[in-house]
């Protein structure tokens, strides 16, 4: 047993469709596009980051209970600019507000290999934000994008298979 | 200038999205749907171009 280390394991892919987010398939998975080496590791956010807190206290109580609400789900990045059309995938897909697909993540793997079957996996279904350009900063040109994750397309253990 | 988004489909699966049209060259395993494909032969007639 050993733990996992994050470096160069990360793998994040954007794919149109899926036809089951909690079984995505290996061709599903590798006909879409790698982000991983097109967004920065600063300021990337996807996943969930909590709960609403409901405050429910019975009658009787003489505290504050309180329960776990409607999960909150995050996701942000910034992706990188390239002055070769072929390379500039990001900007070309996420060119608008409203663009619809699903945000794939799996850790623990390098992150050249494609996905095999039995690859744990998490999936969210996301619509994208309005891409914002990013004033220079002296690095890289980028530009920063949310994107607006959907519960009913998120599976956050998601297993995939043949 | 307004960002053109075409049907597209799953060639393994027949599922169904959307993509930007200058960004389909990135996805080989898409391609635009047979309505769309529809659509875009009505619009490419010379009758329907601006003389």
């Amino acid at each position: 047993m050993a733990k996992l280390l994050s470096d160069e394991n990360w793998k994040i892919t954007f794919v149109p469709t899926l036809s089951d987010v909690s079984n995505p398939t290996v061709a599903q998975l590798n006909a879409g596009v790698d982000l991983q080496c097109l967004v920065a590791m600063n300021n990337f956010q996807l996943g969930a980051t909590g709960e609403n807190t409901i405050d429910d206290p019975a009658l009787c109580s003489g505290s504050n209970d309180q329960a776990p609400g409607k999960t909150t789900f995050e996701a942000s990045m910034e992706f990188y600019r390239f002055d070769q059309d072929e390379e500039d995938v990001a900007y070309t897909t996420f060119a608008d507000k409203g663009i619809g697909g699903y945000l794939i993540r799996r850790i623990g793997k390098d992150h050249r290999a494609d996905y095999v079957a039995g690859d744990d996996v998490a999936v969210y279904q996301v619509i994208t934000g309005t891409p914002r350009p990013l004033s220079p900063s002296g690095g890289y040109e980028k530009f920063a994008l949310g994107f607006y994750i959907q519960g009913g397309g998120t599976d956050e253990r998601a297993k995939v298979v043949a | 200038m307004a960002v053109e988004l075409v049907d597209v489909w799953d060639k393994t699966t027949g599922v169904k999205g959307r993509l930007p049209k200058d960004a389909l060259k990135h996805y080989p395993n898409y391609s635009p749907t047979p309505r769309q494909k529809a659509r875009d032969a009505v619009v490419a007639t010379p009758q329907n171009k601006e003389s």
